[in-house]
């Protein structure tokens, strides 16, 4: 097991080192391609891919 | 001493036997008893609070009486006219236990309690030579005299240290076979086993010897082959004595790894921690009421720069019982790619019977990852029930996350920990047959 935990740890620790460094973490975050120049211009050109969200009933 | 003499308890016959040079006692073979003669007691007897015993003498037929010693934790009967004592079953056990003698038989020493005291059994015998009984004992070997057995006591032999494991009693009760020496049913020796694995040391007592005996744990596969025994050999059952433990060598290389790879990952984090930028990149406010047709907003473009690495946003809002959503897109102003989020907002509080609550909050902070450097602007969506709503959105550039190391930990312990406690439960398995167990049981398990 040793032999196999070392290039565990190794890996753990090469994915830790390469997280801090680009910045990684698992928050999810869409990435989306052919955004319309015109979004600036006229921002309801645009529709986030979360817009379909529904209203939230919290509170007590 | 070639009177015929019974057992004063089951009457069976008294057998004299010489446990050493001149010291003969007379042995029960039915029930274990044993006769000395007081004089051949090597250790103190102080011996108090005597009264009548329930039965007689073997020897002159008279009253015994039974007095006690060491604070009464033995309880030995004696006559007085004969100077003999007569110890029942494991009395003796007791006796080596609270003096800490091995050898009892022999001769006491001129510095032991007066023996014409009232409460001492009168000497007999007052030119018998004193003598050890017959013991194999390396001249090497440290600690091996040690007759604390409850606390773990070891023995060292030619620097190899073993510790103490079980001390047994174990009676013949059935003989099959042929041996170098007269085997009796009744006969019982006091065994020691003491472990260093591979290697065992056993310590075998008897009233005339005290015998060391050395091993060495073979797997059965090898004594399988040295005796050339076809097919394969039954496997294995616990874990035995001696057994070595598999794990012994692997689980502290897997404890180096971890510490090696955990020191890695925290002073990676150190590292991207005081060379991190933190810089503010974006501050901006935003506002939308319910009567907004159009509630999207745009920021101004604003530039981020160095290596890819993640942006921490912060939204702070007005929110009071209501609850709003942001949908945020960071869109590159010089391309067509675009980074969608959004969170979640809610602030509720009150007072019930007295007792003031609040659900939510009002800000919250979380982190866009790996955001590559560029030009970018931000587009915000808000849905909410509030009639007014007005939100600040900032953002920082590379902020190292604690939580990273801290999973990275985790990861590493998880696989290490197993590695200790598959170690742990064998070193358990192996003394919990010991008089040692390693369990949280009370049982002490001595034998004795």
């Amino acid at each position: 097991m040793s032999r196999w935990y070392r290039w565990y740890a190794l890996a753990v620790a090469a994915a830790c080192g390469w997280a801090l460094l680009t910045g990684w973490w698992i928050t999810p975050v869409e990435r989306l391609t052919g955004v319309p120049k015109s979004v600036r211009d006229n921002p309801g050109s645009y529709r986030s891919h979360y817009s379909s969200y529904h209203r939230y009933y919290g509170g007590k | 001493m070639a009177e015929s003499m019974d057992c004063p308890k089951c009457k069976a016959p008294l057998e004299p036997v010489e446990i050493a040079d001149g010291v003969v006692v007379r042995n029960c073979a039915a029930c274990f008893g044993v006769l000395y003669e007081a004089d051949d007691v090597a250790v103190p007897l102080k011996l108090i609070g005597a009264k009548p015993a329930r039965f007689d003498c073997p020897r002159c037929r008279r009253p015994m009486e039974t007095a006690t010693a060491y604070d009464g934790k033995l309880e030995v009967d004696r006559c007085l006219p004969c100077a003999a004592l007569w110890f029942d079953a494991g009395e003796i056990m007791i006796l080596r236990k609270l003096s800490g003698v091995e050898n009892i038989a022999g001769r006491r020493s001129e510095a032991q309690p007066d023996a014409s005291s009232a409460s001492a059994v009168p000497a007999k015998h007052s030119n018998k030579k004193s003598d050890e009984p017959k013991s194999i004992l390396p001249p090497e070997m440290e600690g091996a005299k040690n007759p604390d057995e409850d606390r773990a006591p070891t023995v060292t032999l030619a620097g190899r240290v073993y510790q103490h494991f079980q001390t047994s009693v174990p009676v013949t009760t059935s003989v099959l076979g042929e041996f170098p020496w007269v085997a009796k049913i009744g006969d019982s020796a006091r065994m020691r086993d003491f472990i260093a694995p591979p290697y065992l040391l056993s310590q075998e007592v008897t009233s005339t010897e005290s015998v060391w005996s050395a091993g060495e744990y073979l797997e059965p596969e090898e004594v399988w082959a040295a005796f050339a025994m076809p097919g394969a050999p039954p496997a294995k059952i616990g874990v035995a004595a001696a057994q070595p433990n598999p794990w012994t060598e692997e689980t502290p290389a897997v404890w180096k790894s971890f510490w090696l790879a955990a020191a890695v990952c925290v002073g990676a984090y150190a590292v991207f921690a005081a060379l991190a930028s933190g810089s503010s990149v974006y501050e901006g406010s935003f506002a939308v009421a319910a009567g907004d047709l159009e509630r999207s907003r745009v920021s101004e473009v604003f530039e981020v720069k160095g290596r890819t690495s993640n942006l921490e946003v912060s939204i702070d809002t007005n929110l009071e019982q209501h609850w709003a959503y942001v949908s945020m897109a960071l869109i590159d102003a010089d391309t067509d790619q675009a980074l969608d989020f959004g969170r979640e907002l809610s602030f509720y509080n009150g007072v019930d019977d007295g007792e003031s609550w609040s659900e939510g909050g009002r800000s919250e902070t979380f982190y866009v990852p790996s955001v590559p450097a560029g030009r970018y602007y931000l587009r915000v969506e808000p849905e909410t029930d509030a009639s007014q709503l007005s939100f600040r959105v900032a953002m920082k550039r590379d902020v190292p996350l604690k939580r990273l190391p801290l999973i990275a930990l985790g990861l590493l312990l998880l696989p290490a920990v197993w590695a200790g406690m598959r170690q742990s439960s064998f070193e358990n398995t192996r003394w919990m047959e010991s008089d040692h167990p390693r369990t949280s049981s009370d049982d002490d398990g001595d034998d004795e």
